[in-house]
């Protein structure tokens, strides 16, 4: 396919002839007049992030991959009320979050399989150019989701909303609904947290 | 100038406060003394310079019994360090914590890696179908609108999912039943006390007690007249009832009558028939011989 590495809210695909900027808002205002291409493109651009976070909430690739289409379904039905002057990942993770707290509380309802720990996760997204820097990658993935693995629910997903996906202070906020200083400082608490599980796993790390 | 004076007026040397002749006195001793001279020495450099090597442990031991560990507070800082968010002065004490905690500069060290990993675990690639899934279920058929009925049972069988749904229920019915019959406003405050009084009492028995109760008072308060009638009325009642049976078996025995008569006519009938036909049959019979 020959794309550069996209950025979200910036470039999304480059049309390698034409050198066409196709940005995130043109995508959004094509799906939303009823583009199927441009939905195509956003799907394509954002299944490998949406899927990322269902497997955080998840923790089992299979339920993982059918909220993420879930996910997907109730974007293509909301984006009509998506407003174009506010930023699309937050509320993209938003809508993710309430599809897998909604799975999440199915799953409660009905005996359910054993949990997947991260590291027996599917493959990883994006390797490195060289086999070692993709060996090394790998291994510090693996190490970084099983010391998520031994961290609360809680302060993996404001761990997975701030240092993963990216999200601003004030974003979270909002969508956890909870005052900014007590974002900052859970964030704090589960960096730290995560920092000491991954030393004990690994002394090694950052030494 | 002896040792314990110099000593004792160190401070006042150091400032220049001296007077002019007191301070000749100062630096004559200082000249022969040399004690005194590496005494001064060592006040007068600055923090940090001179003086001989701080023994190990010590910092951590004068930590220990004044303020106590100062990693607490590092870790407090480190974060905001890793993001080059601290204030200049935080950020220098910070460092030079970290100069001398092993412990706290490899979490520092691990921070400053996990900010370079975790953004990579931002993607997870789905299997290849993902994509073919997702734009089959957002397909131009899959966006009509489903039938209402198809959404409602949808809706409700999404909310009947929900752990919680027994529970909210309960709880709107407890309100429902509270403000039914809980407020004495209510047409139907009293229906539960009547009740529970109705449950009490054992219906056999006021039905007896009603029956003790009623039956004499009829008898006083019916008139003798009424009585008098009411025994010729049964009297009348009972000799219909007799002549319609006596008549009813009057007419059942001519019935029987008429019915032995009509049976034995048939009877002697069907005799007849059987003698006339055996005799024509012998007729037929005697005349295909011949």
């Amino acid at each position: 396919m020959g794309h550069s590495e996209p950025v979200p809210g910036r470039a999304a695909f480059r049309n390698e002839t034409e050198r066409v900027l196709l940005d995130e808002a043109t995508l959004l205002e094509r799906c939303r007049r009823g583009d199927d291409l441009a939905w195509e493109a956003l799907v394509r651009l954002y299944q490998s992030r949406v899927y990322a976070v269902a497997l955080h909430y998840m923790r089992n690739a299979e339920e993982a991959r059918d909220v993420a289409q879930d996910i997907f379904v109730r974007i293509y039905q909301r984006l009509g009320t998506f407003r174009g002057g506010e930023a699309f990942l937050p509320w993209m993770l938003r809508l993710a979050r309430n599809a897998c707290i909604d799975a999440l509380r199915r799953r409660k309802a009905r005996p359910h399989a054993a949990d997947a720990a991260f590291g027996d996760a599917v493959q990883l997204a994006a390797p490195g150019p060289t086999p070692e820097e993709m060996s090394e990658a790998r291994s510090s993935r693996d190490l970084l989701y099983r010391a998520m693995d031994r961290m609360s629910e809680a302060d993996r997903e404001i761990l997975m909303l701030k240092d993963i996906q990216g999200l601003m202070i004030e974003e979270i906020s909002s969508l956890l609904a909870v005052p900014t200083g007590t974002v900052k400082s859970r964030c704090n608490r589960a960096r730290l947290e995560l920092a000491a599980h991954v030393r004990r796993l690994d002394p090694s790390y950052g030494a | 100038m002896d040792c314990r004076t110099f000593i004792e007026r160190l401070d006042e040397f150091l400032a220049g406060t001296l007077w002019p002749s007191e301070r000749r006195d100062f630096e004559a001793h200082r000249a022969t003394c040399a004690g005194c001279r590496d005494l001064e020495a060592l006040f007068a450099a600055g923090p940090g310079e001179g003086g001989a090597a701080a023994p190990p442990g010590l910092l951590r031991d004068v930590l220990e019994r004044t303020s106590g560990s100062a990693c607490r507070g590092a870790r407090g800082l480190v974060c905001d360090h890793v993001d080059g968010a601290l204030a200049p002065v935080d950020d220098e004490l910070l460092r030079l914590h970290l100069n001398d905690c092993p412990e706290c500069a490899g979490l520092a060290r691990a921070l400053l890696l996990m900010k370079a990993d975790l953004p990579g675990l931002a993607e997870r690639r789905p299997d290849d179908r993902f994509l073919a899934d997702v734009l089959a279920r957002t397909a131009p058929r899959g966006r009509v609108a489903p039938p209402l009925a198809a959404r409602l049972t949808e809706a409700w069988r999404r909310l009947v999912q929900r752990p919680r749904f027994a529970f909210e229920g309960a709880y709107l019915g407890s309100i429902f039943l509270l403000l039914l019959f809980g407020i004495p406003a209510s047409p139907l405050a009293g229906v539960p006390q009547r009740a529970l009084e109705l449950a009490r009492v054992n219906p056999v028995a006021g039905l007896r007690a009603v029956g003790e109760d009623v039956a004499p008072r009829l008898q006083t308060a019916v008139p003798p007249g009424w009585r008098e009638k009411g025994a010729e009325l049964a009297g009348a009642t009972r000799r219909l009832a007799g002549e319609a049976v006596r008549r009813s078996t009057d007419r059942l025995d001519e019935l029987a009558q008429d019915l032995g008569t009509l049976w034995g006519r048939l009877a002697s009938l069907g005799a007849t028939n059987d003698t006339n036909g055996a005799a024509a049959g012998a007729d037929r019979v005697e005349g295909d011989d011949k």
